[in-house]
C-alpha cells in the first residue's frame, strides 16, 4: 500500500486518536509525522502486513506513549494535562453544542484505558479484534473494557444531568 | 439513558471533525524529505558494498590467475627427468657422453650404453677406470 492511500485511509483517524491520548493537536501532529517517517522508511515491511489499519493505529500508539515518555522525562515528572475536556471538544462535533460538551467532559473523566477503547471503536471505527491487536489485549478484554467505559460513561452523563444549574 | 445500547447509539452521533488543512501534505512532505536523507545514506552504502565485492571478486580471480601461472612455471622447471627415475648406470652413461665428446645426441648415447653394459656385465670396474678405457679407446689407442 502506498504511503499516500494510507494517509487517506488512516491519517484523519490516527490524527484524532493521537489528539486525544496526547491531549494536544500540536503534539499529535508531531507524533503523526514521526509515524509516517517510519512508514515510509519501513514500507517494505507494509507489503507483509494483512491488516494495515490495526498495523499503523499500534505503531500509533507505541509512538505516542514514547512521545509521552520521552517529554516527561524532559519536564521531570508527570505533567496532568486539566483541559483535556477540551481538547477533545475540540475533536469531536455532534448535534449540539452543548452535547458535545457533556460527552467531552464525561470522555475526559474516564479511565484511560476505557476513553482510548472506546475512541478507536466508536470515533475510529476498529473492530473489537483490532482494537485487541492494538491494545495488546485479549478480544474479551477489549469487549469488556469498552462496556464497562460505556457504563461509566452514561454514569458521569447522568451526573451532570442531575446536576443544579 | 437507561441502557448501554442507548449511550452507544447517542456518542455514535457524534463525529471527528476534520484535521487542520494542510495537515496531509506536511506530513507527508516531511516523511519523504526523511526518505530523501536516509536514501542517499543507504545508496552511499550500496555503492561502498558492491565496490567491495568486485573488489574481492578481482583479488580472487587474480589470485588464481597467478596461481596457475605459477604451477605453470613450477611444473616447466620439475619436468627434467628424476634422478630417482634414471638407473646409475645411465647417469654415468651421460656424464661420460659430456666429458669425452660434449654432446649427448641419442646415437652416441645408445653407443655408450651398449658399450658400457657390455662391460658392466663382465666386471665390476670404477668409474674413473672406465673413464680412461673409453677415453682411450676414442683416441685410438
Amino acid at each position: 500500500m502506498k504511503i499516500e492511500k494510507l494517509y487517506d485511509s488512516f491519517g484523519d483517524k490516527i490524527y484524532h486518536y493521537l489528539t486525544v491520548k496526547l491531549g494536544s493537536p500540536n503534539d499529535a501532529e508531531d507524533v503523526l509525522q514521526e509515524i509516517f517517517y517510519r512508514l515510509v522508511r519501513y514500507s517494505f515491511r507494509l507489503r507483509l502486513v494483512r491488516n494495515p489499519g490495526a498495523f499503523v493505529f499500534k505503531i500509533a500508539r507505541n509512538e505516542a506513549y514514547r512521545y509521552l515518555k520521552n517529554k516527561t522525562r524532559k519536564q521531570g515528572g508527570c505533567q496532568k494535562n486539566f483541559e483535556l475536556h477540551e481538547v477533545i471538544r475540540s475533536t469531536i462535533s455532534g448535534p449540539k453544542a452543548e452535547a458535545e460538551d457533556m460527552v467531552a467532559r464525561a470522555l475526559s473523566r474516564l479511565p484511560d484505558d476505557q476513553r482510548e477503547i472506546i475512541i478507536l471503536k466508536v470515533f475510529e471505527g476498529l473492530t473489537f479484534k483490532e482494537i485487541a491487536s492494538v491494545c495488546g489485549l485479549s478480544i474479551n478484554t477489549a469487549s469488556s473494557r469498552y462496556r464497562y467505559g460505556l457504563e461509566k460513561l452514561r454514569s458521569l452523563m447522568e451526573e451532570r444531568d442531575e446536576k443544579p444549574e | 439513558m437507561k441502557n448501554q445500547n442507548e449511550i452507544e447509539s447517542f456518542i455514535q452521533d457524534f463525529s471527528r471533525k476534520p484535521p487542520p488543512q494542510g495537515l496531509r501534505e506536511k506530513v507527508l512532505q516531511s516523511a519523504y524529505q526523511e526518505r530523501m536523507a536516509s536514501r542517499v545514506m543507504t545508496s552511499g552504502l550500496w555503492i561502498l558494498l558492491i565496490g567491495c565485492v568486485v573488489l574481492a571478486c578481482f583479488s580472487f580471480f587474480l589470485d588464481i590467475k597467478i596461481s596457475i601461472n605459477q604451477q605453470k612455471r613450477i611444473s616447466s622447471l620439475i619436468e627434467m627427468p628424476q634422478a630417482t627415475d634414471i638407473s646409475k648406470e645411465k647417469i654415468e652413461v651421460y656424464v661420460i657422453a659430456e666429458l669425452i665428446n660434449g654432446r649427448t645426441d641419442s646415437k652416441f648415447v645408445s653407443w655408450m650404453e651398449r658399450h658400457y653394459g657390455m662391460k658392466k656385465k663382465t666386471k665390476k670396474t670404477p668409474l674413473d677406470y672406465k673413464f680412461k678405457v673409453l677415453m682411450e679407446e676414442f683416441n685410438g689407442n
